[in-house]
């Protein structure tokens, strides 16, 4: 008599797409784990990843005063106390990445919710989200990916209820975390009236000021050097290749020498040169000019949006705006570091918002090309190695080919959005 | 509304003038943060040379660049209280990374304040090689008694590698896109002791690729000649695939496991003359080691920001001015001061 009322609750749980999205994303991620684990051991094993927490506890460096590691406060400070808390606890750092992984989920899930029309094309978004092998890789490479990505879905959750103080909360800790989340605040002015740009900008100012104050009372010159560094290896295929002509610091083979110097110390020690970028890409001189070209042709449709808009003085619509910002992020990220497969989680996620909700099979055959575009990048480093060279730039090919792709998807989107 | 205004434009005005003296302060710093002291000492292999370094204060690290030529036997700052902080942070030796592979690095903190510091370093001999570590730590001491035609190196293996073999690499820089006749040849004699390999490598800026011209079961006194062409085949069956590719050096890679160093101890190598033939290029490396040379390293003193009282208070008076203007303009958009 108390075991049937028992199952049928559990049996409705299972009915709860939310239920049903966690159980796939954590069944999914556990399953290649734990294929990884037997096909290849030593890749599941995320400590070396960790060889700046190492350093820093054996050389009784400080975080962003002495030494600065490859992230933001909030990217990596949690996994560092994880790290020194529980003597390097491999466990302890999963349970942290599942954790994460499991917020971006339901965080992807309630906004996916809010902009679908059904509950069908909602599990679509979910299960193509899911799919995306480079989440692999952000377990096995722990680089706060996950809550940044949970940042930035759920600033843009907000951004739709216009809810500027949030935006503008999010954004500033998306900033702290991982830098790119900050994109936010473009479509959240471009739809915003006067009032709410001023709480938009004095919020998101205030926030990173408070955020940064422990570490800039102590010594400015480090946290900088954390946001210098991790700019220049960021947009490094296109920017600031073209900027420093690859002489930056962007692909250095991670020696990690500068970390205890400033930037501006290090550009003194060491004599740049071309050698430090990966070997791929100056082999591939029109890479740069090609991608700077793709990202500036992806601002242009939200550049015309908004003057029209401007020029009309009509409000820019929500959602259009927030379509035409994701397709210049996409854009950007996916030709920005080539080498560099992390930046396809938030790009990729972005790609199912703006994506998955489409009709037409264009969408989601985009969708799935770029994920199997991220699973060829994702294994390209171990299985491919000896043909490094042509994998990568058959890969980044494939990209500006997946670009045009989503171009051509973003634009039937619009297309019913108007109608 | 117009009150408003004049006081956001006052706050914004004052977060201006207290940045801007808070950026010259911090410029101030900038320029003047980073020493550099280049000397030129002649020094006799096995002598201990000091060089004076200007007033160090706490958390300045000293950055010392020196020709990968150059054998540091030992090197310390006195007062004792500075410490070497280890270069390499990641597990990826990237010592024998093309840009860094002719020269050598070291790096340290001090934990005081001090008024005169010394940087004391024993050299062994100079040699034509860059000996540099690829697995594990070994520690090497370079024997002018043993040939007058070798370099002979004693080796004594001090931490391994998680695999349990430590190799160090006699490394020649040479950079040059490999041509179709391109040849290595030399001498090698494995002088005492036992060792585990001894491979030549052709690092190129995309692959390194090895080849083995002595085993375990090479016994002392053994003399070899090797020589490495195109047709050559390297340990993982490749043949001829460096053609083309854009050469960084020619390295002597000898390694040592754990198991053949108990019961082995430290093996001697002696490394004849290379010679490499590249297109119309042809090079002779001697063995030869020098005693008595000319140093000349590259000594930085890079100052660590230490905050002032007025930097301190620059910081909290803009942290007041900008959580302040926040505050004042979310009240006033929400029409809380209308």
């Amino acid at each position: 008599m108390v075991v049937k009322p028992v199952s049928t609750s559990i049996l409705k749980v299972f009915e709860k797409p939310l239920t049903i999205s966690l159980f796939l994303a954590n069944g999914y991620v556990l399953t290649v784990i734990a294929l990884l684990s037997r096909l290849s051991p030593e890749t599941i094993n995320v400590i070396p990843w960790l060889y700046d927490d190492r350093y820093v506890e054996e050389t009784s460096l400080r975080y962003y005063i002495d030494f600065r590691p490859g992230y933001p406060p909030l990217g990596k400070l949690p996994i560092h106390l994880i790290y020194l808390y529980t003597g390097g606890s491999e466990l302890a750092v999963w349970i942290y990445n599942v954790l994460t992984f499991n917020l971006s989920v339901v965080i992807f899930y309630y906004l996916v919710e809010s902009l679908k029309r059904n509950r069908r094309s909602t599990l679509k978004a979910i299960i193509l989200f899911i799919f995306n092998p480079a989440l692999i890789i952000a377990f096995l490479q722990p680089h706060a990916d996950f809550l940044a990505l949970a940042l930035t879905l759920t600033g843009i959750y907000f951004l739709l209820r216009r809810r500027f103080g949030m935006v503008a909360l999010l954004s500033a800790l998306g900033f702290a975390t991982k830098i790119y989340p900050v994109f936010i605040l473009v479509p959240a002015m471009i739809v915003a009236n006067n009032r709410d740009r001023i709480i938009l900008v004095t919020a998101f100012v205030s926030m990173v000021w408070l955020l940064s104050l422990p570490f800039v009372i102590q010594d400015p010159f480090m946290y900088l050097s954390t946001f210098i560094h991790h700019l220049y290896r960021g947009p490094s295929e296109s920017i600031f290749a073209i900027l420093d002509g690859y002489y930056g610091h962007t692909g250095f083979v991670h020696p990690l020498f500068d970390a205890a110097i400033y930037y501006f110390q290090f550009t003194a020690v060491y004599q740049p040169s071309h050698d430090q970028h990966f070997y791929y890409a100056w082999r591939y001189p029109l890479l740069k000019y090609i991608a700077l070209s793709i990202q500036l042709a992806g601002l242009i449709p939200l550049f015309l949006y908004t003057m029209k808009n401007w020029l009309r003085k009509r409000h820019a619509n929500n959602k259009i705006t927030l379509s035409l910002s994701i397709l210049a992020f996409i854009v950007f990220l996916s030709l920005s570091p080539t080498q560099n497969i992390l930046v396809h989680i938030p790009a990729y996620a972005l790609a199912c918002i703006l994506l998955a909700s489409n009709q037409d099979k264009l969408s989601t055959l985009t969708l799935i090309l770029y994920a199997i575009t991220n699973g060829l990048h994702a294994m390209c480093w171990s299985l491919f190695y000896q043909y490094i060279e042509h994998v990568l730039t058959a890969i980044s090919n494939l990209r500006v080919f997946l670009v045009a792709l989503i171009y051509l998807s973003t634009f039937n989107l619009l297309e019913e959005l108007r109608a | 509304m117009k009150t408003h205004v004049i006081v956001s434009f006052i706050i914004l005005m004052m977060i201006a003038i207290v940045s801007l003296h808070t950026f010259m302060e911090l410029w101030y710093f900038i320029s003047n943060s980073t020493i550099r002291i280049t000397p030129a000492i002649s020094v006799s292999a096995g002598e201990i040379i000091s060089i004076e370094l200007p007033e160090i204060r706490k958390y300045d690290r000293i950055y010392l660049v020196v020709d990968g030529r150059v054998n540091v036997d030992e090197i310390n700052v006195t007062p004792v209280n500075v410490k070497q902080l280890p270069l390499r942070v990641e597990t990826f030796e990237h010592d024998v990374f093309p840009t860094l592979i002719s020269e050598k690095r070291y790096m340290f903190i001090a934990h005081e304040d001090f008024e005169k510091i010394c940087l004391q370093l024993r050299l062994q001999p100079l040699t034509p090689f860059v000996i540099k570590d690829i697995e594990g730590l070994q520690r090497f001491r370079i024997l002018s008694e043993c040939s007058s035609r070798m370099m002979c190196v004693e080796l004594s293996p001090i931490r391994f590698n998680s695999n349990n073999y430590t190799q160090i690499a006699f490394i020649y820089p040479f950079r040059q896109t490999i041509e179709p006749n391109f040849k290595i040849s030399g001498v090698i004699e494995l002088v005492r002791g036992r060792v585990d390999y001894i491979n030549i490598i052709v690092m190129t800026e995309k692959e390194w690729y090895a080849y083995k011209v002595v085993d375990i079961f090479t016994p002392p006194g053994t003399v070899i000649s090797y020589d490495i062409d195109a047709y050559s085949i390297d340990l993982s069956g490749r043949s001829g695939e460096f053609l083309g590719e854009n050469l960084v050096a020619i390295a002597i890679g000898v390694g040592i496991s754990n198991v053949l160093y108990e019961k082995y101890s430290s093996p001697v190598v002696g490394i004849g003359e290379l010679r490499i033939q590249n297109g119309d290029y042809t090079v002779r490396v001697e063995p030869a080691v020098q005693n008595s040379f000319t140093f000349n390293p590259e000594v930085y003193v890079l100052r660590k920001f230490q905050p002032s009282s007025s930097y301190l208070t620059s910081i909290i008076s803009l942290t007041v001015l900008i959580v302040s203007l926040a505050l004042f303009t979310a009240r006033v958009v929400r029409g809380g001061l209308d």
